[in-house]
């Protein structure tokens, strides 16, 4: 049962850090509170999984007012379309991005991610399909599972598991990138673009960058 | 739809170089944290040795992505308790056939159907800006701020409604704000109810949802559940 009758505001299981009722009426933490109360200004927007074991702000202990975090299974962001579709992942870069002004944009991905498990035990023809909306979501990072099934085509269905996770990762920044305004601000200097990976099973966290950089299209010619 | 095939090639056609790169730290604050997040790792081996088994959370909580409404840090919840959806306004569009990405649908599917968890929660909060765009939307579109934002948010159009009609005209915004967020987080648990793998369990008592507000302005949470009882027949 969840704890709600042992409610704290903004509290972190790990590193026991609270901010009780009492707390949050009395002078000492009033600043926090009031600030936002009026307002947020998260340096961070994190895309990550739904599975309960990945929580971001638990991992990478953010507290409240940090980070703007979108949750889906597998982490993953549809590319952009010029056809208007209803799309949670668009409207929540929108919002960072252009009004929140985050500055960094980060993806994270987990081992044992079963959004990606689903997607790389779907038969090309369809034949096992099992779902009525959770493959036709997977498939956003078809191109990941194709990538990782010809790379590694000897490789044990787990392991291949491991490195779709990865592909995944970065199928969702690459699509993250294929929307104006990020680009837009990422060439300004203004926001970066991370890929994380959380490995519970083995205690590890790995990250890396997008690296955006411009040549001079006029070098080719000389 | 643009494949990352042809986004490759129009990367290229800008002369951009997109590098994703082998490990490197992006920001010292979260290498910093994780390293204190290994040690409670640690120390909590039984735990995490189980979770990396499997995870049997016995709730699926939507809330909203706003920074201020963690769930994890509201709440207090360990890790392993609950699978947890994310989106502007902690929305549940209806059941629909239509194609398009179904981020919601998919993961109430996985959470009901695959993990079978026992509770959904979908968690509004004081203060926020997707409703806020939603009252402010003019009926002609005439201030359109957005290219997905108000797409989005109009799934929560009928509560939009039935809150303008609740609250007196002259009262303070406000109130009328704090009432569209919880006619809001009522509409989505009536859209949740329209797939038929969250009724079926609902109807032989598998499953609950609950609404819930949290007042991150006065310190208040309040919560309640949705209750789906067709009354005994009366003869007329």
């Amino acid at each position: 049962m969840l704890r709600i009758q042992n409610l704290c505001f903004w509290w972190n299981p790990y590193t026991k850090q609270s901010l009780t009722l009492n707390n949050f009426l009395s002078r000492k933490d009033q600043t926090l509170v009031k600030t936002l109360a009026e307002g947020q200004q998260p340096p961070y927007m994190i895309i990550a999984c739904c599975d309960s074991r990945v929580d971001p702000c638990t991992v990478l202990n953010l507290g409240p007012g940090e980070a703007f975090v979108l949750r889906n299974i597998g982490n993953m962001v549809p590319p952009y379309s010029s056809e208007k579709a209803c799309s949670s992942a668009a409207s929540a870069m929108e919002f960072a991005v252009l009004f929140l002004k985050v500055k960094h944009l980060v993806v994270i991905g987990h081992s044992q991610c079963g959004a990606v498990r689903a997607l790389m035990g779907m038969e090309d023809d369809g034949s096992n399909a099992f779902s009525e909306f959770i493959e036709d979501w997977v498939l956003i990072s078809k191109g990941a599972s194709k990538k990782v099934k010809d790379m590694h085509r000897s490789s044990p269905f787990e392991e291949q598991c491991t490195s779709c996770e990865k592909e995944v990762i970065n199928t969702s920044l690459l699509n993250c990138l294929s929307y104006p305004f990020v680009r837009q601000r990422m060439a300004s200097g203004e926001l970066t673009l991370h890929g994380g990976y959380y490995d519970f099973i083995n205690n590890q966290f790995e990250s890396w960058d997008v690296d955006l950089s411009c040549t001079s299209s006029l070098d080719k010619f000389q | 739809m643009e494949s990352v095939d042809n986004m490759q090639e129009k990367l290229e056609e800008l002369s951009l170089e997109a590098n994703v790169a082998c490990p490197v730290d992006p920001f010292e604050k979260m290498r910093k944290a994780f390293e204190e997040f290994k040690a409670y790792f640690k120390k909590e081996k039984e735990l995490f040795d189980a979770l990396a088994q499997s995870q049997h959370p016995k709730w699926m909580i939507i809330a909203c992505s706003d920074s201020r409404v963690d769930p994890a840090l509201v709440l207090g919840l360990e890790l392993g308790e609950a699978f947890i959806l994310r989106n502007i306004a902690s929305l549940i569009p209806p059941h629909s056939k239509q194609s398009g990405h179904k981020s919601g649908a998919s993961a109430i599917e996985y959470a009901v159907e695959h993990l079978k968890v026992e509770h959904i929660m979908i968690v509004g909060h004081s203060r926020c800006g997707g409703i806020k765009a939603l009252l402010e939307m003019k009926e002609d579109g005439s201030n359109r701020f957005s290219e997905y934002i108000e797409d989005w948010i109009q799934i929560a159009q009928p509560a939009s409604e039935i809150a303008k009609a609740k609250v007196p005209h002259d009262s303070p915004f406000e109130e009328l704000w704090t009432c569209c967020v919880k006619e809001s987080v009522n509409l989505s648990l009536r859209n949740c109810m329209s797939y038929p793998f969250v009724k079926i369990p609902m109807e032989k008592g598998l499953l609950t949802l609950h609404g819930a507000y949290f007042d991150f302005v006065n310190g208040a949470f309040d919560v309640w559940k949705l209750k789906c009882k067709i009354d005994e027949h009366q003869s007329l």
